[in-house]
């Protein structure tokens, strides 16, 4: 069982450290009486918190919702009821029915077919680019705040750089580098979530630097790797696992908003986003082509930011304030 | 005092200083040569060897940049290679436009924001509080594009009381230049809002609580005066900091809320050069941005300095 670590608030602002807005203790969440619940004892960490997790209904409804739309992306080809691609000009524009739950679209393709497959794609998305930013941005962050020192310094004034540029601008900007599709796109959302992960491993690395047992354990002469390995990742990694939760909702909101200017999935496979802008040039007939895409993208986003929420309380993580935008 | 503020105007140099070599080596990754992207597959060689001339492509990368960024320190952003017209001109039309929308939103989303957090935070666990958390919760998950769609359905297509698009300048009379901001401004605030109210509402409902806050009650002071001398200045920090990240976000938000309503502002026009894969004017736009966001962020930072005094004295 962890302490609980709060994540680097003193980061906020502009210059690390020196606009600490820590002072004032961030406010205990709603529901962060789950947090008091006594671990009951005999059982590891992950299942006390899975344990805590089940607890707290509103977030286990969203995490069921999120498997199972995870589990109808995995699922595509058995659930779709159509080809997503079979195009029929007799059967356009048919408003949602028993025959086409979502109606059909402007040739004539079932869109829940589309919806089901866009899923692949945005979910799909979402999750290469939250694992591409956990991927760059965590192991140095940890090392700079667990080292400080020159090392920390240049790390983090590059990423102060990269947060200089709002997050969708940094990663069309990548879009223009590595060209248009929906890896490409996924790449460049993960590149720019990478200094937020960065921020908040450094922030948790910092945090747990301080801590007594670890000043005794490199007083006991144990190297660093080892210290790192054995103490601060284990005690760290709370803070960025709810991080990376919160960034998933914004990874799918990120995919859809660039993927709607035309950035994302080519024609003919289509992202919800995609899907969305498609629908956009129909606004007048067929107004169900945008609301439908639309009311998607955001359920599946309350439910991943809801499965954060929750996390983070079970986790015992104060709020962080890193904005990902 | 002084000390601190020289010191973050020194930092902040420096940041931009890392910025623009970020922002330069774009095109130091650009996959292949540089050149063909930029001239297409089909260009003849000729051509191609005038573009990379063009883009100075033939010198060492460091004289490149330094050749660049002198010329960026005399606003001299460089030529479209699409259009031939003057980049810094171009983003100087386009700002209006872009820094109205700014305006507005962030306006819409402090008078929706701040009172909805604040009457949430005073009464926590009320239906007041209830229904704000929630609807802030549903304002940071909505897609900002679609709800922008589903306002231009209602009120342009549906209801016809506002225009759906384009941006009409403040000199061709303020109550058009406004009625062509509400919906994109709305829209693209409605994010922020929600993001202030939650701040507002945990910082409200933490600060009320507070043995400090008890004591000025017990004085006798009037609610009205608690709440407004003592909780807000208090409550007022975090909620600033969010502001911060906010002007960011509403940037990067506005290149895809000014395509939605057809602004020719400065996030239009970054779409438009990373769709026709034109460098110098992604380049030059970004590194506007990124100059925005630092000189808001060092706005932030001294209003801390204003605002807390145990920051002050640090």
């Amino acid at each position: 069982m962890t302490a609980p670590i709060h994540t680097s608030e003193d980061d906020a602002g502009l210059s690390n450290g020196s606009t600490s807005v820590g002072d004032i203790p961030s406010p205990a969440d709603p529901r962060s009486d789950v947090e008091d619940l006594p671990s009951a004892p005999g059982r590891s960490f992950v299942s006390n918190v899975a344990h805590r997790f089940a607890k707290d209904r509103v977030a286990m409804v969203a995490a069921i919702i999120l498997a199972l739309l995870v589990l109808t992306a995995l699922c595509a080809p058995l659930i779709a009821p159509y080809d997503p691609n079979e195009v029929d000009p007799v059967n356009s524009f048919q408003p949602p029915s028993a025959h086409h739950l979502f109606g059909t679209d402007d040739i004539g393709r079932d869109y829940l077919s589309r919806m089901i497959y866009g899923a692949r794609l945005s979910l799909g998305s979402a999750l290469i680019a939250v694992m591409l930013g956990f991927a760059i941005g965590v192991v140095p962050g940890l090392v700079a705040g667990y080292r400080r020192g020159l090392l920390d310094m240049i790390a983090s004034r590059i990423v102060d750089a990269m947060m200089c540029i709002p997050g969708l601008i940094l990663a069309i900007t990548l879009v223009a580098v590595l060209g248009p599709g929906i890896y490409q796109l996924s790449v460049a959302v993960g590149i720019a979530f990478a200094p937020r992960f960065y921020r908040v491993a450094r922030g948790a690395a910092l945090s747990v630097g301080a801590e007594t047992y670890i000043k005794s354990a490199r007083a006991a002469g144990a190297r660093s790797s080892r210290i790192l390995a054995r103490h601060v990742v284990p005690n760290a990694l709370p803070p960025i696992i709810v991080q990376g939760s919160l960034m998933f909702g914004f990874g799918v909101l990120a995919e859809a908003g660039l993927s709607f200017l035309g950035m994302g999935a080519q024609p003919p496979s289509a992202s919800w986003g995609s899907m969305l802008q498609r629908g956009t040039r129909f606004l007048l007939q067929a107004q169900y082509l945008t609301i439908i895409p639309g009311l998607m993208i955001m359920s599946t986003i309350l439910a991943a930011n809801t499965v954060g929420d929750g996390l983070q309380s079970v986790l015992g993580v104060r709020r962080t304030k890193e904005q990902p935008k | 005092m002084l000390t601190i503020l020289i010191r973050r105007l020194g930092a902040g140099v420096l940041i931009f200083l890392i910025v623009s070599v970020l922002v330069f080596s774009l095109l130091l990754f650009v996959p292949g040569d540089p050149a063909i992207a930029v001239a297409g597959d089909t260009a003849d060689l000729e051509y191609i060897a005038a573009v990379r001339e063009e883009l100075g492509l033939n010198d060492p990368a460091l004289t490149q940049y330094w050749r660049w960024f002198s010329r960026v320190l005399h606003g001299d952003l460089g030529e479209s290679l699409v259009t031939g017209q003057d980049i810094s001109s171009d983003l100087w039309t386009r700002m209006p436009a872009t820094f109205s929308l700014m305006l507005v939103s962030v306006g819409f989303a402090l008078l929706l924001g701040i009172p909805a957090g604040v009457a949430a935070g005073l009464t926590p666990g009320s239906v007041v509080d209830k229904v704000v958390t929630f609807l802030a919760s549903l304002g940071v998950a909505l897609p900002n594009f679609w709800l922008g769609l589903m306002l231009v359905i209602l009120f342009a297509i549906n209801l016809d009381w506002l225009p759906a698009i384009g941006y009409s300048p403040f000199m061709e009379g303020p109550w058009e230049w406004f009625k062509h901001l509400v919906l994109p401004a709305f829209t693209l605030g409605s994010a922020g809002a929600a993001e202030i109210a939650r701040q507002a509402r945990a910082g409200v409902a933490d600060v009320h609580r507070r043995e400090f806050i008890r004591t000025a009650y017990a004085t006798g002071l009037p609610e009205r005066r608690v709440v407004g001398r003592h909780v807000m200045r208090n409550a007022s920090i975090p909620v600033v900091t969010v502001l911060g990240f906010q002007i960011a976000g509403l940037l990067g938000g506005s290149i895809i809320i000014e395509s939605v309503f057809g602004m020719e502002g400065i996030g239009k026009y970054i779409v438009g050069a990373v769709v026709q894969r034109d460098f110098p004017v992604v380049q030059g736009a970004v590194l506007l941005i990124s100059v925005i966001v630092l000189v808001v962020n060092l706005a932030v930072d001294f209003s801390y300095t204003a605002l807390n005094p145990r920051v002050r004295s640090s």
